[in-house]
């Protein structure tokens, strides 16, 4: 039976259109919820409900009782008194900001209208009152007045105030929206056991989570006219109308229309995905580890297997060899537990709550505008997997789970690898199929300084500005081999270098010592003359970069700018610095070296880079001749630190097995990469004598970015691979 | 002026006390329910109620008390040529001024109750006479309560004005000892009455105060 029948309703503020022809029908027992942005007309409605606003046009007809009684010359006459009075007591109100009677005790609060309106006697009244407020948890606040109350309280009390007429329709104006976030909660479990309870509710709310839980049905409002309206999964799930998703984008993250939830029962390789499932359930960001190290201790521990941690968080676990093997030498697995925690800008997510909802995109598996983790969970996954199964003929497997690979590498600088028995550490952290990671750059990082010395500007000479943007930057490991990137602190310096005669005066470019840098903005005065030929120069840059933001211009005068010692001292450092990849081996760069920032402090001008090596004796010839720029130029290097690489015999036995494997089951050979980047391995490396490692992983793409995503098929294929691998040590 | 005079003068006076406050709290009695219900006609949404209300308050607040005892006393003589009682006069004069002055603190008063207690009394099921006496009034009361103290102070002083129709109250005495005996003591005297009833009358209200603090 419809309690509610509102037909055909327009209301107007002067001239304005609040409410358009609005007709909608509320059931017996319904929660309704009204979305909407602010203005959409949705309160007033529910305020044309109660009476507390006239209508222009249409009906209201509440539990069979008509509000208008007929139309005299289009203009609607309300019914008498006594069907109004009917109506009123059919229809209670929760305001937004409560309208608790300030002067009244909590419990007269409620009682009030027993009393005057419902004329109970004042024991009965009280009953009421008392029922009401325990179901509000407020028994022990029925004395008090409303003022030593919590927002959450006051709105719990209101709600019980309106429960005390026991009206056939409860009406919610934003009951939430003047609450402190932390008290939100206690009302909404009120509201959601009314909803249980089959009261009729007609809720306005921008609580969309609440909304999906507790609406039977849901209206979406904008402008004064019901836009979209169905179940909460038809209209908060999968929006039609465009307006909608516009609006409830600001609230919740809707999904790409393609996309499905990822199923674990449907999608192979299941074990896999099913531990891939768990571990995103828990929040892991670089340094956030203790979550997924509790996760692994106890994942061990339900499985009877050794397992230690260390004070950094990091997990070893170890599984005894199958029956037969116990006499074969053991294998490492290893991946890291952290990730990069990145989203999109429209995309609401708290990388230290909220778990991370897995997708299924066609053949790749991705988060919903946030980074997917699979960097280097989809390793974590497969180890798990390999260490939960009962049935595979491996030797002993020691499982390395190490932390904040992606920012200090704290991990693998602290773990202590002495418990390990195996001399073969196959890690997870690849990323492509059908390659093999078999080395890794030594990397040097600097930090160097020149001391600021100021004099007063020369006449004749105009104070510029030459900003660099929107290059594309990247990590000075994986990306220094693309000279299309570009490094704007050199492209910046190569033209002051060329057209002589300035003076810098501020500088600033690059962001982090193993960043390639982005943009660069230096100040700088030099003679008027001299702006045609560096628009010329900065015509040909941007020729060659392409999508690059390069602009000059003329700044008012100053004061003072660095000394022409100084000047020149940088121009040159950086000028005949060698950046960028310098030397290579097939395609691999093996030398690279990164100008990557350039920064100001109270005293000093900070200028930061790097060297990547994977060869040695390349390397030390390059540091040689950076020696002599340094020195010349009077740089005093302040910070420095080295990160250790993987350098081994190509053709070991572990690399040799795994293309072997490799080659049995795809009839070709493993493609072996040297990385310029640093990995882990490098450190494991240079604690135990004698040890292999390699690298290998499923197809992962875009990682570091809420577009990382990663291939099933790729998976499916990395896993079994990995299998096979086992076995056959 | 001796000890004796004084003391007589004393005694004198303070039988005029009596009058003083009967004036006063006749004044009070009719004045401030008089004033809740000009407040509630200048509110009015009806026109002709709101703009008589409004034209009242600018007479009486336009023009001098002393003006309007003077009007309420003779006009019935003048126009009618019907004499009435003095006291009845002042009576009727202080409860037209002070109505006038209530009124406006009541309107203030009334007027900073929010809408949404009407809205939410409306909702509950309240008749519009229940939502005032039990929702509005109270409410207002402790609001209006530091404004009407003023103007409850101002009225006892203003009592002295009755002498002008021929009241003879406290201070009328006061006059009359002063130049009989010569002297400024009674006025004194007189000054020192004053000052002990609105000390009393502060005191009575600063307790009605802390009594409606138990909320804000």
């Amino acid at each position: 039976m419809n309690v509610l029948e509102v037909k055909q309703v327009s209301k107007k503020y002067g001239k304005l259109d609040v409410i358009k022809d609005i007709s909608l029908e509320v059931k017996e027992g319904e929660t309704l919820v009204i979305l909407g942005p602010s203005g959409s007309g949705k309160s007033t409605l529910l305020r044309c409900i109660n009476n507390l606003e006239k209508i222009n046009s249409g009906n209201i007809i509440i539990n069979g009782e008509e509000m208008i009684k007929e139309y005299k010359s289009s203009k609607p006459i309300y019914n008498n008194k006594e069907i109004l009075n009917k109506i009123n007591l059919s229809t209670g109100m929760v305001f937004q900001d409560f309208n608790l009677f300030p002067h009244l005790s909590v419990k007269e609060n409620i009682t009030q209208a027993l009393i005057s309106v419902l004329k109970k006697d004042k024991l009965e009244a009280d009953g009421i009152a008392y029922g009401l407020l325990k179901k509000m948890d407020l028994i022990s606040k029925a004395n008090s007045y409303p003022c030593d109350l919590s927002g959450g309280q006051k709105q719990r009390v209101s709600i019980a105030r309106c429960l005390a007429i026991n009206p056939k329709i409860i009406c919610m104006d934003e009951p939430t929206s003047a609450l402190d976030p932390e008290l939100v909660g206690e009302v909404l479990k009120v509201i959601k056991d009314l909803a249980k309870e089959k009261r009729t509710m007609i809720i306005v709310t921008h609580e969309i989570k609440f909304a999906e839980e507790v609406a039977d049905r849901v209206i979406f409002m904008d402008e004064g006219k019901i836009i979209e309206e169905g179940s909460p999964s038809q209209v908060i799930e999968n929006p039609k109308k465009e307006r909608t998703r516009e609006f409830l984008k600001r609230y919740i993250n809707i999904k790409e229309d393609k996309m499905e939830k990822l199923n674990s029962n449907e999608v192979e390789p299941k074990k896999v995905i099913k531990f891939f499932e768990e571990i995103s359930e828990i929040p892991r960001e670089s340094g956030n580890e203790e979550g997924i190290k509790n996760y692994l201790i106890k994942f061990a521990k339900e499985r009877n297997l050794e397992v230690y941690e260390d004070k950094d968080y990091n997990v070893i676990i170890k599984k005894e060899a199958a029956k037969g093997k116990e006499n074969n030498e053991p294998i490492a697995l290893q991946a890291h537990t952290d990730m990069v925690c990145e989203k999109r800008a429209d995309i609401r997510h708290d990388f230290e709550e909220d778990p991370i909802i897995l997708y299924k995109d066609g053949d790749y598996i991705r988060a919903n505008g946030t980074t997917l983790g699979a960097d280097n969970g989809i390793g974590v996954a497969q180890i798990l997997a390999l260490l939960d199964s009962q049935d595979m003929k491996t030797p002993k497997l020691e499982a390395i789970f190490t932390v904040q690979e992606e920012s200090t590498m704290i991990g693998a600088i602290n773990i202590d690898l002495s418990k390990l028995q195996s001399k073969k550490i196959i890690s997870l952290d690849g990323g492509r199929e059908g390659k093999i990671l078999v080395g890794s750059a030594n990397c040097l990082e600097w930090k160097s300084r020149l001391e600021k010395e100021y004099i007063s500007v020369p006449e004749e000479y105009t104070r510029y500005e030459l900003k660099y943007d929107n290059f594309k930057g990247g990590h000075s490991g994986g990306n220094i081999g693309d000279i299309k990137r570009g490094n704007p602190i050199k492209l910046g310096i190569s033209i002051l270098k060329k057209i002589e005669d300035v003076y810098i005066e501020e500088v600033f470019g690059g962001s982090q010592v193993n960043v390639i840098p982005r943009d660069f903005d230096i100040k700088f005065y030099t003679k008027p003359s001299k702006l045609l030929e560096i628009e010329n120069l900065i015509n040909e840059q941007k020729e060659f970069y392409g999508k690059v933001n390069i602009e000059i211009k003329e700044i008012a005068k100053g004061e003072r700018c660095f000394s022409e010692k100084l000047t020149n001292r940088i121009i040159d450092f950086i000028y005949n610095y060698e950046n960028g990849a310098l030397e290579y081996v097939n395609n691999n760069v093996i030398l690279s070296c990164n100008m990557a920032e350039i920064k100001e402090d109270e005293n000093y001008v900070n200028i930061g880079y790097s060297t990547r090596a994977n060869n040695l004796s390349l390397r030390n010839k390059y540091l040689e001749r950076l020696d002599k720029l340094v020195k010349k130029n009077g740089l005093e290097i302040f910070w420095s630190q080295e990160l250790k690489g993987v350098e081994q015999d190509i053709n070991n036995d572990l690399i040799l097995k795994c293309n072997e494997i490799y080659k049995k089951i795809y009839s070709r050979n493993l493609e072996k990469m040297i990385t310029q980047g640093v990995v882990e391995g490098g450190f494991f490396l240079s604690k135990v004598n004698d040890l292999q490692y390699v690298c290998i992983g499923p197809n992962t793409e875009d990682v570091h970015s809420p577009n990382e995503r990663v291939s099933i098929t790729s998976l499916k294929n990395t896993y079994e691979y990995l299998q096979e691998l086992l076995i056959s040590f | 002026m001796g000890i004796d005079e004084t003391i007589n003068v004393t005694k004198i006076l303070f039988s005029g006390i009596g009058v003083s406050l009967k004036i006063f709290v006749l004044t009070l009695i009719f004045s401030l329910p008089l004033g809740v219900i000009v407040a509630l006609a200048r509110n009015s949404k009806l026109k002709l109620i709101s703009t008589i209300t409004k034209a009242y308050i600018l007479l009486i607040r336009g023009t001098p008390i002393m003006l309007q005892i003077i009007f309420v006393y003779f006009a019935p003589y003048y126009i009618f040529n019907m004499t009435y009682d003095r006291f009845t006069a002042i009576i009727v004069a202080f409860v037209i001024n002070y109505a006038a002055y209530f009124s406006e603190i009541f309107r203030s008063g009334i007027n900073s109750i929010s809408q949404g207690q009407r809205e939410a009394a409306y909702t509950l099921g309240f008749d519009k006479f229940q939502t005032f006496f039990l929702i509005i009034l109270p409410q207002v009361i402790k609001v209006v309560l530091p404004p009407i103290s003023n103007e409850v102070i101002s009225l006892l002083k203003t009592t002295s004005l009755a002498q002008i129709i021929g009241v003879t109250e406290m201070f009328a005495l006061a006059q009359k000892q002063a130049s009989y005996n010569f002297s400024v003591i009674p006025l004194c005297i007189a000054g020192v009455y004053y000052l002990i009833l609105v000390f009393v009358i502060s005191i009575v209200f600063s307790k009605l105060e802390k009594k409606l603090d138990y909320y804000n």
